[in-house]
């Protein structure tokens, strides 16, 4: 076809169209949306026993403040990474890297009490892979990437896998939170290799998937 | 491209036709073979079109541009680099089946067996079982006692050869 006949053809086929949520509010948006099935998950599938101790310890809840805000951070990121105007560099790549190295350094604190702790330590095996929690971690990040997924869709994103990779790194991490409130086993391992080494594995498919998944 | 996002569409037709020029400008600079660039450039303003909700007024709009145009670029050149090796593989094939059948002019004919010529004796057998007698990859490394894998790799690099050959005397 002719470029000035498509450009005919664009022209008279416009519509009016409302621009992309500017992406704080869309995250936020999406935030809401989570915080609120969260809440409905750990009713449905129930807290944990001990969970007005949880509420009242200041550890655990330090822990869940820092879920939610690598959760918010990248979850603005995926969806800032949906507008094309967006710079990767700098802003964008420097928050998915605090977000990441907020992580990383939880998971290491974690590695190193669960290899120096003194406490009993239950056994993990191969099957432990199917274990529920990484199921439950699983099933919650899912239903969160699926909402983040329609978010992203509607906009075009031109780093797929960035945006893939902080979608699922935002949904993973809100994940992990519930599993906070769902889970009553305290120990390093345990929680190291079934709540949060998983959310750097489910980033990392985010990151393949993205690129499959927001071609436009 | 505010008017354009509000429905106005003689500004966009003005909008997208200053833009051509801008887009045809940033793929030549990029692209070695000049005859994709109006194709291209199709594919860009089909994308500008569909992305053009996405567009914030209160960022630049030529980071908005090159940054959709770069996108669809890549894709466009992956696409037709797929295209093109399948290209080659039919090549391959109807030149082959061109020898085997005689079909063909006999000079190009004389030319292909001059090229099979400086190939080594190993690497001659291999072509004449493969691309010849129409054996596959696994039947010809049973023949000769090598592997699947070295027999791929001897095809590919005896090819290559022949190519280079060819091109050498004149063919494209």
């Amino acid at each position: 076809m002719d470029t000035n006949k498509l450009i005919n053809t664009l022209a008279d086929n416009l519509t009016a169209t409302q621009p992309v949520k500017p992406a704080l509010q869309a995250s936020l948006q999406w935030g809401g949306f989570a915080t609120i099935f969260l809440a409905g998950a750990c009713g449905y599938i129930g807290f944990r026993p001990d969970m007005m101790e949880v509420i009242s310890g200041s550890a655990i809840m330090a822990e869940a403040l820092l879920f939610i805000m690598i959760g918010l951070v990248a979850s603005y990121v995926a969806l800032d990474l949906r507008v094309p105007q967006s710079p990767l560099l700098f802003k964008n790549k420097g928050l998915l890297a605090v977000a990441s190295l907020g992580w990383i350094g939880f998971i290491a604190y974690y590695a190193v009490n669960a290899l120096y702790s003194t406490a009993p330590q239950e056994h993990l095996h191969v099957e432990d892979l199917l274990h529920e929690c990484i199921v439950e971690l699983v099933a919650i990040s899912s239903v969160l990437s699926v909402y983040m997924l329609y978010m992203l869709k509607k906009g075009a994103t031109t780093q797929r896998l960035a945006s893939g990779y902080a979608c699922l790194l935002a949904c993973a991490s809100f994940g992990a939170l519930a599993m906070r409130f769902l889970c009553p086993n305290e120990e390093y391992l345990h929680l190291l290799a079934l709540h949060f080494l998983p959310v750097l594995g489910l980033a990392s498919i985010g990151a393949t998937a993205g690129k499959l998944l927001l071609r436009w | 491209m505010q008017q354009a996002q509000q429905g106005d569409s003689a500004a966009y037709q003005e909008l997208l036709g200053a833009l051509v020029p801008v887009i045809r400008r940033y793929l030549a600079r990029r692209l070695f073979n000049k005859n994709n660039i109006e194709e291209i450039t199709q594919e860009i303003l089909l994308a500008l079109h569909t992305a053009r909700h996405t567009y914030l007024p209160q960022l630049p709009f030529d980071r908005w541009l090159y940054s959709i145009a770069r996108y669809k670029m890549i894709d466009a050149l992956r696409k037709m680099y797929r295209h093109d090796n399948n290209a080659e593989t039919n090549i391959e094939i109807e030149t082959f089946s061109a020898i085997s059948t005689n079909d063909s002019d006999d000079g190009f004919t004389k030319d292909l067996h001059q090229a099979l010529m400086q190939l080594t004796s190993k690497q001659k057998d291999i072509v004449t079982l493969a691309k010849l007698e129409g054996y596959t990859a696994a039947e010809v490394a049973k023949k000769l006692g090598m592997t699947e894998t070295a027999v791929k790799v001897s095809i590919h690099r005896s090819l290559e050869t022949m190519r280079i050959w060819l091109i050498k005397n004149g063919y494209e």
